[in-house]
């Protein structure tokens, strides 16, 4: 189990994050927050790149610091610019994290096999870092993060930059990833976890707001997400959240506690928790 | 009353697990986990970087194709600027691709800490530049007509080597930056190669003796700093400023 207790970092005058308290146990958790708001400070203090302010990180009640090699041996990690080599193959590279991870040779050699058939890149296993795609290289980071079979896997905006098909392609193998680790998520796409992530960490003015399943999060704007069709007059307390296109042609979705004339309710899904909580004024 | 319930107080089951920790930490005698590091590990990925700092560091060979008059008076600034070169070079150039590719974020978090890592590198390039500042000097020594003993070659070779290599490790201790061993290098071979007649009346004029102790206070210096850093990665260097 990890813990991350009243944890505040700061940088000179700057707050970065203010008095964090969470607790990770096996599952997906998505870090959901614009740009800015802290996602990578706390994802630089899980993995050891950063260490608090004030507050301590525990994992199974132990400092994170005190563990140390110990803590980094159950750590995956995979960060937002995920550095290679690119004159060499995934399995070359793949051996040098491994023995980076202090894993013996051979049971590095079989945990590559498996590794590179879980993340679809055995067919390119022979092919030089520098000939792949930016999904395909995000499978081998992923595969980097997996090597030691972590207990904790930290994932930094894992699918910035990939197209959509790849981008599914990732969410799937993050699920099957999934069991019996705790895996944490930094995004700022919803998509991204709504189907995956179990428990929702939002931050909101550099403080935790809320963690929570996407259920939950949704539950509380039951009620106030309504359609009206494109170019209704916004009147005072009406809040657009988003444009689509429905079986009427184009549709705004609204925030509101009452319902604007003409408007059909509808069910809020993630991103209109996330544009909600985030619109602007309250960021 | 009030305060003391403020305290996060350990529970039972952390307090054992804690226990356990320091138990298991007191009594084990496995080797260090670097001893496992195949030598490959050390330069994967920066092979180009050591090829170029090995180039560089022969390129004062080419000094030998010159006539003797024109180098054998500058004979000892010329080792002592030259002689850190491959050291220098593959320091600076390994930590600066590396710096770029991004690689190093993720070597943070791994099990082997980037600091063992970057300990085991400076002993390698230490070693290489050891093999090849001997036969440059030898060379030089020769193509000069025995314009300085050889001992003496030797001696102002490898006190430069050491100390530049001791001074980078205080740099990067302190946070100073890896150029300035190299701008200190640089600024004061230069000085002794045009400054004033000073300087190059005063280089002649140190015994040999003092630079063969240079070097051996240098060595020293290195390899205690080297020792610290693999013992006990988490002082010095990058893991330490975190905790400040």
């Amino acid at each position: 189990m990890l813990s991350v207790e009243h944890v505040t970092k700061k940088y000179g005058g700057f707050t970065a994050l203010e008095d964090i308290s969470l607790t990770f146990t096996p599952g997906v958790y998505g870090l959901l927050a614009p740009n800015g708001a802290g996602k990578t400070t706390l994802i630089k203090m899980l993995a050891t790149l950063l260490f608090p302010t004030s507050g301590q990180i525990l994992w199974d009640g132990e400092d994170i610091r005190v563990l140390d090699g110990e803590y980094r041996g159950l750590l995956g990690y995979l960060p937002q610019d995920f550095g290679y080599y690119p004159y060499y193959t995934p399995r070359q590279f793949l051996l040098y994290a491994a023995a980076l991870q202090c894993i013996p040779r051979r049971k590095a050699e079989d945990r590559i096999e498996q590794l590179l058939k879980l993340v679809g890149l055995e067919d390119a296993a022979g092919r030089k870092l520098r000939q792949f795609s930016g999904g395909m290289l995000q499978r081998v980071g992923i595969a980097q993060a997996m090597l030691g079979d972590p207990r904790l896997l930290i994932l930094d905006e894992p699918t910035a930059g990939l197209d959509p098909r790849e981008r599914v392609r990732f969410r799937n193998l993050i699920h099957s990833l999934s069991a019996d680790r705790i895996v944490i998520l930094s995004t700022h796409i919803v998509s991204d976890i709504e189907t995956i992530a179990g428990q929702i960490v939002m931050f909101r003015d550099h403080r935790l707001y809320c963690c929570n399943s996407p259920a939950a999060i949704c539950a509380r704007f039951h009620g106030k997400v309504f359609e009206v069709p494109a170019g209704t007059k916004l009147r005072e307390g009406e809040f657009l959240l988003s444009e689509r296109q429905g079986e009427q042609g184009a549709m705004m979705r609204l925030l509101c506690d009452a319902p604007p004339p003409g408007g059909v309710p509808a069910t809020p899904g993630l991103e209109d928790a996330f544009l909600a909580i985030y619109r602007e004024g309250t960021a | 009353m009030e305060h003391n319930n403020r305290i996060p107080m350990p529970s039972p089951e952390e307090r054992q697990a804690a226990i356990r920790r320091i138990a298991r930490q007191a009594t084990d005698k496995s080797p260090p986990l670097w001893l496992h590091l195949p030598l490959s590990a050390l330069v994967f990925g920066v092979e180009d970087c050591l090829f170029l700092a090995v180039l560089l560091a022969f390129a004062p060979a080419a000094l030998a194709f010159m006539p003797a008059e024109s180098y054998a008076e500058h004979l000892t600034a010329v080792l002592f600027l030259t002689s850190p070169l491959l050291y220098a070079a593959a320091h600076g150039l390994t930590m600066w691709k590396e710096s770029l590719n991004g690689t190093l974020e993720w070597k943070r978090t791994c099990r082997l800490p980037l600091q063992t890592l970057m300990a085991l590198r400076m002993l390698l390039f230490g070693g290489a530049a050891v093999l090849v500042c001997v036969p440059v000097n030898l060379l030089l020594w020769r193509a000069s007509g025995g314009a300085l003993p050889l001992v003496r070659v030797l001696g102002v070779s490898f006190s430069s080597l050491f100390l530049h290599a001791a001074l980078s490790l205080a740099c990067r201790k302190l946070w100073w930056g890896a150029a300035v061993p190299a701008a200190v290098w640089v600024l004061a071979g230069t000085w002794a190669l045009y400054g004033n007649s000073r300087a190059a009346d005063l280089l002649p004029q140190i015994p040999t003796a003092v630079f063969f102790l240079l070097a051996g206070a240098g060595l020293a210096l290195c390899a205690g700093q080297l020792r610290t850093m693999l013992r006990n990665p988490n002082k010095g260097g990058f893991i330490y400023y975190a905790f400040r």
